[in-house]
């Protein structure tokens, strides 16, 4: 037993040593480019999200993701706890959100200092977010998250999600006619593309490709505001005006990121649960019963 | 009055700071297919809020033993986390091998029923062979120990997805 539980923390140490120096090799900044990949929909621990808000800035780098908007359920636990652990300004960049669940609608509100009250109904949520500088983005808006909306909701709107991880077979249909009746009134609108990013990889599997005039928080949020967005789906497709989409194009046949880790780290995660596995059965393992 | 031994408190210690290592490293390797040291330590710190938890649910289920000490039936009850370490690190190298399942993960979360009925088998013969109680006394602490389990993990589900207003959006 003793010999046993040696190997498991053997091989748990070696492969996260070797995750280590593996990970630290991967290129430390991104590519200095005025079109930046983000992730606008992002849970953060505490909260239903797996990682704290610095393991999620370390995951945006290794998936070639430039900016994250980080979004808890009517909190801001995960900033809190991420400016008390001593938030860091380096890339990619943070922004300060919150996804707004009313009983009404789910909304991104990004680029926000205070919580904004789930109560307000939907037009009065949109103006609180938009008065602290921040962009309203519909979040997955199918029945069950987008009640009824009038016009003018729909032209205050920033952005909506048009592509997002759970929108398979009918719900993608759904996405794309909310989006397509926001536009008949508001053609200016970002279309979206976000994770929803809470315990399963990986971060970045759709995404907002943002044209952006400053590489900052400002530059994105001001992006979002005028539309100059282009939303990717998991199959690598894009949606947006075709001049943006086009932009952003050229942006991927000239630079090569790559946004997936490599066998050899799944490999190593593999050996460190199993390790861990076989340590719980040799010390706690069907103890005495 | 609890007083554990030096050896006791390394060996509690060190089975607590176990399931928050098992618990951080499978959430970490399913949010990012990776292992870094920074993730183990984040997620082990991040999650350790769990053991505690599980500690203090031990302490009321132990209340005062007359067949054992309160340090060893302490023992012995942090060694019964390991239907749900297990399970967790399944889901974890599940979702880590099979890509296709991340679409699915809620009804991963249905195959919980293995560790939430095997923990209960495993209290229920605890309070009886450990604790020395009787089947009808065992019972009860059991049910109570679940039942405050399963509410402050409940509590915290509720405030983490903004429960409420998801359920006064069904009625409105």
């Amino acid at each position: 037993m003793r010999r046993l539980r040696i190997a498991a923390v053997g091989v748990f140490v070696a492969a996260v040593t070797a995750g280590a120096l593996l990970d630290a090799r991967r290129p430390a900044s991104a590519p200095d480019s005025l079109v930046l990949a983000a992730d606008l929909h992002v849970h953060p621990f505490p909260g239903d999200g797996a990682l704290p808000v610095w393991e999620l800035r370390r995951e945006a780098r290794r998936r070639g993701i430039d900016v994250i908007g980080i979004t808890g359920h009517n909190n801001q636990f995960g900033l809190r706890l991420d400016s008390l652990v001593g938030a860091s300004d380096e890339l990619p960049i943070v922004l300060p959100g919150q996804e707004v669940t009313s009983p009404d609608a789910h909304m991104i509100a990004l680029g926000i200092d205070h919580l904004i009250d789930w109560r307000l109904p939907v037009r009065d949520a949109i103006a609180a977010i938009q008065a602290q500088g921040g962009v309203a983005i519909a979040a997955h808006p199918t029945s069950t998250t987008w009640h009824d909306a009038d016009g003018a909701t729909f032209r205050a709107l920033d952005g909506a999600e048009i592509v997002h991880r759970v929108a398979r077979g009918p719900h993608i249909a759904l996405l794309r006619g909310f989006f397509g009746r926001v536009q008949a009134v508001n053609p200016d609108m970002a279309p979206i593309g976000s994770s929803d990013f809470h315990v399963t990889a990986p971060l970045g599997l759709c995404r907002t490709y943002l044209l952006v005039e400053r590489r900052s928080a400002a530059g994105a949020l001001d992006a979002i505001r005028r539309g100059r967005t282009v939303a990717r789906d998991p199959d690598g497709r894009l949606f947006g005006a075709a001049a943006h989409v086009e932009a952003v194009e050229n942006h991927l046949t000239t630079t090569s990121r790559s946004d997936a880790v490599s066998g050899l780290d799944k490999l190593l995660a593999l050996g460190a649960l199993l390790s861990l596995g076989a340590l719980v059965v040799v010390t706690q393992g069907g103890k005495g019963f | 009055m609890l007083v554990l031994t030096d050896n006791q408190q390394v060996l509690i210690a060190g089975r607590l700071a176990l399931i928050a290592l098992v618990i951080g490293v499978s959430v970490g390797v399913a949010a990012t297919e990776t292992i870094t040291m920074s993730l183990v330590v984040s997620g082990a710190l991040a999650w350790s809020f769990v053991p505690v938890l599980h500690l203090l649910t031990g302490l009321m289920l132990v209340g005062r033993p007359t067949s054992v000490s309160v340090r060893e039936g302490l023992e012995r009850y942090v060694d019964l986390h390991w239907p749900w370490s297990l399970w967790i690190l399944a889901a974890a190298a599940l979702l880590l091998v099979v890509p296709a399942a991340r679409g699915y993960a809620e009804w991963l979360i249905l195959t919980a029923a293995v560790p939430v009925i095997w923990t209960v088998r495993l209290l229920l013969a605890y309070g009886r062979d450990v604790l020395g109680l009787p089947l009808a006394q065992a019972r009860r602490r059991v049910a109570v120990h679940q039942i405050v389990t399963y509410a402050v993990a409940f509590m915290y589900i509720v405030t983490a997805v903004a429960l409420w207003p998801r359920i006064v959006g069904l009625f409105t």
